[in-house]
């Protein structure tokens, strides 16, 4: 999975996962798309909901004020969108837009993607660029986008199961029975 | 009007630089918004708080965070402030535990092609980079991770816990993402080696029935 979503991360939509693969794919995917500083993040339950930046204390970084605040940008919209009212619906989807507008202009870059733009002004740009009008989809409430066909991964994937036929054994098939040895 | 309450932890390091920035876009869009109003009720957790008061999440801080209608987090643990087993504090795990967060929504998305370290992803004639990882927050590998363990033991273990409930509250959030979205859902798995996993596999499978406008893959 590791190697797919390096190769071909246009391929996925939603993909669900274990505790700690999760931990280790997400910072992976983070990796994609500019670090820990882009990449928002929610934990829900059936009664709460808390919302984060995937950054971490990263206290090296912290006093100057060259932190990406991007990712906490990000999930605040996630939390308005969560909130589940039309307005704050709305909301999520003004800041969505206003990080994106804010963005396409390379000189409101974080540091930690090469740029200049500390974290105590980046707040700014963002909330400028707040008004009107309707964004791209970040949250599951909002409207999905245009299907991307995966067939970079269909193909890889059916030149595994090829490998895995060499050895006399099919993916399926490997899964280890309740009574046999399952130390690997 | 509609009043939210906002738990905010701004936490360690720079958690609470990033959140204040994320608070001043939160107050910008409040004002463009009809009838809605937020208050935000700051909680002290985390490393810094242990070091104060010897717990970085008490139980009063939990119930006041409870009592919000939503908690916003900077970050929370460092390196230097550890338990004495050696791991760090990560109260951040504890919350999720403790309230039942099971569903780790965390999206992935290239706003712009200088971001990616890939070369023909973004911008006008690029590849969109656009998924959103669901990761199963209570159980897992992290599931006995309190536990006490035998002191003496010349190994140490950690169990991969994968309990049915546990697995189809997940699985089925995973597809109803996919629902909203572009129908298309991915269980990252190993499946072929570890017992746990085929169950998670299985139940995957079972839940997908659930869904047949969603196309799957088994990875």
């Amino acid at each position: 999975m590791a190697l797919f979503l390096v190769h071909c991360p246009h391929a996925f939509d939603a993909m669900v996962t274990e505790n700690m693969f999760g931990d280790i794919l997400s910072d992976l995917a983070a990796g994609l798309i500019g670090g820990m500083g882009m990449a928002p993040s929610a934990d829900l339950g059936d009664d709460y909901g808390l919302f984060q930046p995937s950054c971490g204390a990263a206290p090296t970084v912290a006093g100057p004020g060259i932190a990406n605040p991007i990712a906490t940008i990000l999930s605040v919209a996630m939390m308005l969108a969560w909130l589940d009212h039309p307005e704050t619906i709305r909301g999520a989807r003004l800041i969505e837009r206003a990080v994106g507008t804010m963005l396409a202009d390379p000189a409101h870059r974080a540091v930690d993607l090469g740029g200049k733009t500390s974290a105590t002004r980046m707040g700014d740009p963002v909330c400028a660029a707040l008004s009107g009008k309707s964004c791209a989809s970040l949250f599951p409430c909002f409207p999905p986008l245009p299907h991307v066909p995966p067939p970079m991964l269909h193909g890889a994937i059916s030149s595994m199961d090829a490998i895995s036929a060499v050895g006399k054994s099919s993916a399926a098939s490997r899964v280890p029975k309740p009574t046999s040895k399952t130390a690997r | 009007m509609n009043h939210y309450t906002i738990a905010v932890l701004g936490g360690d390091g720079i958690g609470p630089e990033v959140v204040a920035e994320g608070l001043k876009v939160l107050r910008a869009v409040e004002t463009q918004l009809k009838s809605v109003h937020f208050t935000f009720e700051h909680c002290s957790v985390g490393a810094g708080e242990y070091l104060k008061n010897g717990d970085p999440l008490p139980a009063s801080t939990l119930a006041r965070m409870q009592a919000c209608d939503a908690i916003l987090l900077g970050a929370m643990g460092l390196p230097s402030v550890r338990w004495p087993t050696g791991v760090e504090m990560t109260p951040q795990i504890d919350i999720r535990e403790k309230l039942d967060l099971y569903n780790g929504v965390r999206p992935i998305k290239l706003y712009h092609e200088t971001h990616s370290p890939l070369k023909g992803f973004g911008g006008a004639g690029g590849k969109p980079i656009d998924f959103v990882i669901i990761r199963e927050n209570c159980e897992g590998l992290f599931s006995e991770r309190l536990t006490p363990r035998p002191a003496g033991r010349d190994f140490e273990t950690d169990t991969m816990k994968i309990t049915r409930r546990g697995a189809e509250r997940i699985c089925r959030e995973a597809f109803k993402l996919a629902r909203s979205r572009r129908k298309h859902c991915t269980l990252v798995d190993k499946a072929n080696v570890l017992p746990s996993m085929a169950v998670l596999r299985k139940i995957f499978d079972e839940v997908a029935a659930e869904f047949p406008d969603v196309q799957t893959d088994r990875v």
